[in-house]
């Protein structure tokens, strides 16, 4: 990405359609605060969650249980509430005193699902996926997420254009490092096509 | 069903945050760190966190036990258990430190998208916890030489801490550096305990620094682990001065090995914050 300006109101539900290898994945982790801008400044007013559903933070030796703890406490918060509802959500039964290590993709992506969904941030990001499971699970998944994000803002970078347009009020093109506002998904879709 | 918890939490953008606010923040995410990586690298074994007592005990009788066959007697006045854990702890404590702190920073990088987490703080994490571990080691060792063997000494306290500190400082400050060089090439990792072998060897586990020869002392005296055993021997018994130890020697090398990690990591920073 270079030279770019943009603004992401409060509250504003922004999703960003891409194509592959585009920089989607460095979008996200610039607005995590993983990566930092070569030049310029990024501003964020407001907390940032990591992106939604990210198990990458798990120790795999560690149960799904005290992962969860571990990862609350970097917050300085009470773990009790999330804890249980993070073992409700996420529908792991026993296993979820089970090692990380014993879990399969679903239940890894299920658990990093309902983790995210525990905490209250100002600003929430998405990488390209944010259901996880089967069809019943990704609805779930979905009415938690319009509840979470319903006053937040929310950026959801994706090669989806359906997922982006039944999550977001509005879509801009990552085309070549640049983005690009668009009027609707229809523009962002011709936009990126004609690109390609 | 929403989750209850509605205290705004996560990374903090502009917001002001007090100096006392942000130093309570910083010490409850590296707790947690730690906690994190003591948890996961003992859980899931029947032994736990006594595996961290096995390896320098093995070691230490090992050696004690080759000391006996070969008939090397302790070149100072002073029982083989507190000779050899005067030696072989600080270089436990410099090589283990090494290696968690290479590990952990690959292992831990993602939880940099978690509250704040940056690099250096999963290497402070790191750093701190082999030292805590080593330090509880180290009181285990010596309170089970003296209800075993009815051996103790240490006549300066302060001292032999502060060179067991030297050693982890330097095993820290490596561990920093190899991290840096690690974003030049992946390779350091291999390099690494090629560069450190000689060190078992070289660093006066095994002797003291007033047994060797002038012309070999001359040189052997910039080893810095070397200077960290003999500052830590010289504190602990009454019986023993080293020629040689000064802790500037130790120090403008944890000096060196920071800067030089500090300056390559500023000349490589770059999109990839692969740790």
């Amino acid at each position: 990405m270079h030279n770019q300006t943009f603004d992401i109101l409060d509250g504003q539900h922004l999703g960003v359609l891409t194509g592959p290898a585009a920089g989607k994945t460095t979008l996200i982790r610039l607005l995590a605060g993983v990566e930092e801008t070569d030049e310029g400044s990024l501003i964020i007013t407001g907390t940032t969650s990591w992106p939604i559903g990210m198990a990458a933070g798990f120790h795999p030796e560690l149960t799904g249980e005290e992962n969860v703890r571990m990862l609350v406490s970097l917050y300085n918060l009470v773990d009790k509430e999330i804890t249980c509802f993070c073992h409700e959500f996420s529908e792991l039964g026993e296993s979820f005193f089970q090692p990380i290590k014993t879990y399969s993709s679903g239940m890894r992506a299920a658990l990093g699902f309902a983790l995210s969904m525990s905490l209250d941030f100002d600003i929430y990001i998405a990488d390209e996926n944010v259901g996880v499971g089967n069809e019943e699970f990704r609805a779930k998944c979905e009415v938690m997420l319009e509840a979470r994000i319903a006053n937040k803002t929310f950026v959801f970078a994706s090669r989806n254009q359906r997922a982006l347009e039944r999550l977001c009020d509005s879509v801009a093109v990552l085309y070549h490092g640049q983005i690009i506002m668009c009027k609707d998904f229809n523009e962002a879709a011709f936009m990126l096509e004609g690109g390609n | 069903m929403i989750s209850p918890y509605s205290t705004p939490v996560g990374k903090s953008g502009t917001d002001q945050q007090s100096s006392i606010t942000l130093l309570i923040q910083w010490y409850g995410s590296l707790r947690a760190l730690m906690v994190r990586e003591v948890r996961a690298r003992f859980s899931g074994d029947p032994l736990g966190y006594t595996w961290a007592f096995v390896t320098p005990l093995v070691w230490i009788a090992s050696i004690a036990v080759i000391f006996s066959l070969v008939g090397r007697l302790t070149p100072i006045h002073t029982d083989i258990i507190s000779f050899l854990i005067a030696g072989m702890l600080p270089y436990t404590i410099f090589r283990t430190t090494i290696s968690a702190t290479m590990r952990i920073s690959k292992a831990q990088k993602n939880m940099r998208y978690f509250a704040n987490i940056s690099a250096n703080d999963i290497l402070v994490a790191s750093t701190l916890m082999e030292l805590m571990n080593a330090i509880l080691i180290y009181i285990v060792l010596m309170a089970g030489n003296e209800l075993i063997f009815s051996h103790f000494e240490v006549a300066d306290p302060a001292m032999t801490m502060f060179g067991f500190t030297l050693a982890w400082g330097l095993g820290a400050s490596f561990g920093h550096m190899a991290v840096a060089f690690t974003q030049i090439s992946e390779a350091t990792v291999r390099f690494v305990p090629i560069l450190l072998r000689p060190m078992f060897w070289l660093s006066g586990i095994f002797f003291v620094a007033n047994e060797l020869p002038g012309g070999l002392l001359n040189v052997m005296q910039y080893n810095p682990l070397l200077q960290a055993i003999e500052i830590m021997r010289s504190a602990s018994f009454l019986g023993y001065s080293s020629r040689i130890a000064d802790p500037l020697i130790p120090l403008a090398w944890i000096v060196g090995m920071n800067l030089t990690a500090v300056l390559i990591k500023t000349l490589t920073a770059k999109k990839q914050y692969n740790i």
